[in-house]
């Protein structure tokens, strides 16, 4: 399939996932991106996972011109009154509209959890078929079965009540995905 | 506790639950959405194929699993957690409330585990002087209530908002309105701070890969990421079906799982747990400690029975419930035990006590129905049937059933019998003739029923009239007619008879024909059914025929399945019973393959039909087809489909006597259907399914008439 093709696959499923989907064509686009996102969100706290590729979209720059917090700390505390957390995601999965987010790293792990929003920048090129594909490439990638692996559909959800849907139970009210063009 | 009391106590949990609209509601509103959803959601997906891997990979886990254990623990000890093996159910609580004291833990968040409920641990750890908070909305719920889980998947669909915010409101001290959004905020806050303090997280695990040694959780709150994630111990309690071998065969059940149980595309998340990972305590990061119990508790035992080894292949995603017309109507908790459902029926079996599952099996319906759609491809009814058997073989089946079967293997006896009753009811029944189930006529089982009209003729008089003008040089057809048109429902038995001839057949009524043995078999009386069925195949090899014809599903498929399976350790019956079987088509099929045409250009039979699939007829003969082109080609009728043609009309052998005030309502909702389509007539293929709608139109008095193909067929060729 080509990656346009599943970009369009990918898209339509995370619409039905209820997932945010974005695509811009650079890192420092994706920063831009990241800093409106919070502004219309008028949070005042962000929470970073810094890895290399997070600052390729030199978002600490663009989100400190909004004059939000941000900070690096692995305190559940903090991050439990966070508004939005901020990570890079190495994979998506077109077949579910999931991105794929092997992660052993506790504040890695956190920021995708405790906050009401989560925003994950996904490389364009990283758009694979299924969730058999993810499976297999991770392992090809890292080397071995890194030790926390998530499939993130959408935001979280519930329907335990009288069976009606309602969003954001214990994880993220919203998703947002950010796709970059730009090769890693 | 008595057997009377026994059976009180059962009435009256389903009476109870037959009363309780919420869930009456909540469970309806699902099974209306759910068949759509879950389509929608398998769209582009190749269900059959799916369905074909994730069955023959789990079977061939459970011939392997102690070496996928080994290889299980040997790649999830490598990566750092601990693995116990716990045989029992006392096991698994030991080792948990024993790790909880040893590692100081004070609080624990549970996210959402069966085998937790199966073993009442909970309970166990609240004895060893733990705080235990469940954290998945609805098992909160439910443990807020001081309730049992009713669904696998959905454990408080049978609550309504206002149960819940009562429930809220005490455990919450404050007012909480019943409003849905606003109570998963407050769960949401309440529960977040028991996941920050916990010591400890309890989860279960969908699936666990044997070569990875990984554990995976399938959810949608993000309770399950939060409480394997934030605690510094996380203990994942896994039942040992939950082994499978590989990345691959775990995709498959990603790909099903969520699909079939919600009719959701994917869960919120599918988190996968390898080994030993970091978490942050007190502002430090250090190694959480994982310890994975492996729970035996009967599973083992189900594996090595030769029947029940296919439940192995459950991957616990309740579809089965979700489409059952027996949970439908009556939810989860009157399953009694934890699993709720027919599938739920086998696994107490097991994994309880079987005397728990006795009073349980019997309301299912065997329509099969869940075998459609279970991913595992578990004949859920058989193996129903297969454990009322075993009950039977050791508990007896009682005189009275013992006595019907010596008269139902007399035909004669039978006649007078049931002649000598109709008259004799007739003051019963204001002048009407009426008699009591068919054949369950002389159990004590029909109490509380009525009543299919006996014919003044039966059928057998009929066919001896008929069979004058045979000449023995065209095609034979050996008519066996079963004892609902033999006695009840003759001018079925004629319609055939006039198809068949149309189709240059000549057909013939082998007078020692006796009852197909069904009935015996759903009691589990094998006894009985092996003598009615030696008859059968001895009566059918009269004249050595072309064909064998039955217009009733459930005799054919007790003359072409049922007879060579009781046999078969009866080498010579079980050679004579292959023939005879060989031979043994549906009505409906005959037809077709003898070609039956429409008699002229202009169509014979005008207006609109619909069509009702009878159970054995649509999932034993795979059938449904043909009817319905038959009437519309042949007999040249408009089918206007009804909603949820395939679901049970309620009849199924003898659950009308024995469960009528679940057989009444289920019934019911086949009548609305029916309503719904505006057509004048409904069609089906099994005299049961005959006397159940028509029973039930009568006594709406509803102006809509019930045909047996045959006799639309018949009317179309007469006409034609
Ligand atoms: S056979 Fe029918 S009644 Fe029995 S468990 Fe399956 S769906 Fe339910
Ligand atoms: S029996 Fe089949 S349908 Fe029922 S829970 Fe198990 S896998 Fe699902």
């Amino acid at each position: 399939m080509s990656s346009e093709k599943l970009f369009s696959v990918f898209k339509e499923k995370a619409g039905v996932m209820s997932a945010q989907v974005h695509r811009v064509g650079t890192w420092a686009q994706a920063g831009e991106l990241i800093a409106e996102q919070v502004k219309e969100l008028k949070a005042q706290r962000v929470h970073l996972f810094p890895t290399p590729q997070l600052e390729k979209t030199n978002c600490r720059a663009t989100l400190a011109k909004t004059g939000v917090t941000i900070s690096e700390k692995l305190d559940r505390h903090e991050l439990d009154v966070t508004d939005v957390g901020i990570t890079f995601v190495p994979y998506a999965v077109a077949e579910t509209g999931s991105i794929f987010h092997p992660e052993t790293d506790p504040l890695g792990r956190v920021v995708t959890m405790l906050p009401p929003t989560h925003i994950a920048v996904v490389p364009f090129n990283k758009i694979l078929p299924t969730v058999a594909d993810a499976l297999e490439t991770v392992v090809k990638d890292f080397g071995a079965v890194p030790g926390y692996m998530s499939f993130i559909s959408g935001p979280s959800r519930t329907a335990d009540i009288e069976r009606v849907l309602t969003i954001g139970v214990h994880g993220p009210s919203k998703l947002i995905v950010i796709l970059v063009d730009e090769g890693v | 506790m008595s057997n009377e009391q026994h059976n009180q106590d059962f009435k009256a949990s389903i009476q109870k639950a037959l009363n309780d609209q919420v869930m009456r509601g909540a469970l309806s509103r699902f099974a209306d959405a759910y068949p759509t959803a879950r389509k929608n959601a398998y769209q582009g997906v190749d269900i059959e194929a799916l369905r074909g891997e994730i069955a023959c990979a789990k079977a061939k886990n459970g011939e392997n699993l102690d070496q996928l254990i080994k290889l299980f623990t040997e790649n999830a000890t490598k990566r750092g957690a601990k693995v116990y093996y716990a045989k029992t159910a006392e096991d698994a609580n030991r080792y948990i409330a024993n790790l909880a004291i040893e590692k100081k833990v004070k609080k624990i968040v549970k996210s959402k585990s069966m085998a937790s409920e199966e073993i009442h641990l909970n309970d166990h750890l609240k004895k060893a002087g733990l705080i235990v908070n469940e954290t998945d909305l609805g098992e909160w719920i439910i443990q807020l209530a001081g309730q049992k889980p009713s669904h696998m998947v959905m454990p408080a669909i049978h609550l309504s908002k206002e149960q819940v915010a009562g429930y809220f409101s005490k455990e919450l001290k404050s007012d909480i309105p019943p409003d849905i959004p606003l109570m998963v905020q407050k769960a949401r806050v309440e529960l977040r701070t028991k996941f920050i303090e916990a010591d400890m997280g309890i989860s279960g695990a969908n699936f666990a890969v044997a070569e990875t040694g990984t554990i995976a959780t399938v959810t949608n709150e993000g309770n399950a990421r939060l409480t394997t994630t934030l605690p510094r111990v996380h203990v994942a309690l896994v039942g040992i079906e939950k082994v499978i071998k590989d990345f691959k065969e775990a995709a498959n059940i990603i790909k099903a799982l969520p699909k079939s149980a919600t009719g959701q595309l994917i869960t919120s998340y599918v988190t996968m747990v390898t080994g030993v990972t970091p978490t942050e305590v007190d502002g430090q990061v250090q190694d959480k400690e994982l310890h994975i119990v492996l729970m035996d508790n009967g599973r083992s035992d189900m594996l090595k029975d030769p029947k029940f080894k296919q439940a192995w292949q459950c991957i616990r995603c309740a579809s089965c419930l979700n489409v059952c017309p027996a949970y439908q109507m009556v939810g989860g908790h009157v399953y009694g035990h934890i699993y709720a459902g027919g599938i739920g029926a086998i696994l107490t079996f097991f994994f309880n006590d079987p005397t728990d599952a006795e009073k349980p099996q019997n309301l299912c319906l065997g329509c099969g129905r869940c075998t459609e759609v279970c991913p595992g491809k578990i004949p859920i009814p058989d193996l129903i049937l297969e454990m009322r058997r075993r009950m039977a073989d050791k508990k007896g089946i009682g005189l009275i059933p013992k006595a019907i079967f010596n008269v139902v293997a007399n035909r004669k006896l039978m006649h007078s019998l049931l002649r000598v009753a109709s008259v004799g009811q007739f003051p019963l029944t204001g002048g009407k003739p009426f008699i009591r189930h068919l054949p369950f006529f002389f159990s004590e089982l029909t109490k509380e029923r009525s009543l299919p009209a006996v014919a003044p003729k039966p059928f057998r008089d009929i066919a001896k009239e008929r069979e004058k003008k045979n000449t023995g040089k065209k095609k034979r057809v050996n008519f066996y007619a079963g004892c609902l048109i033999d006695f009840c429902y003759p001018h079925i038995g004629t319609a055939v008879y006039d198809v068949l001839e149309h189709a240059g057949c000549e057909v013939y009524f082998p007078w020692d024909q006796a009852c197909c043995g069904a009935p015996s078999k759903y009691m589990g009386d094998t006894e009985s059914q092996i003598r009615l069925v030696k008859q059968n195949v001895a009566a059918m090899e009269e004249g050595n025929p072309d064909y064998i014809v039955s217009a009733c599903p459930t005799c054919t498929v007790a003359m072409m399945e049922d007879i060579i399976e009781v046999l078969k350790d009866d080498p010579a019956w079980c050679e004579r019973a292959k023939k005879v079987a060989a031979k043994v088509r549906d009505f409906s099929a005959l037809a077709e393959e003898l070609g039956v045409k429409a008699p002229g250009k202009k169509k014979s039979l005008k207006g609109k039909f619909t069509y009702h699939d009878s159970c054995h007829y649509r999932r034993h003969l795979h059938l449904s087809d043909v009817p319905r082109k038959l009437l519309s080609e042949v007999a040249g009728m408009e089918l206007v489909e009804m909603k949820d043609s395939d679901q049970c009309c309620g009849m199924a052998g003898s659950y009308l006597v024995k469960f009528p005030e679940i057989s009444a309502p289920i019934l019911q909702k086949k009548l609305d259907n029916i309503a719904a389509t505006g057509s004048e007539l409904v069609c089906v293929d099994c005299p049961g399914c005959v006397m159940q709608i028509s029973g039930g139109l009568d006594k709406r008095r509803s102006s809509v008439k019930i045909r047996h193909t045959a006799e639309v067929l018949a009317e179309a060729l007469r006409k034609g």
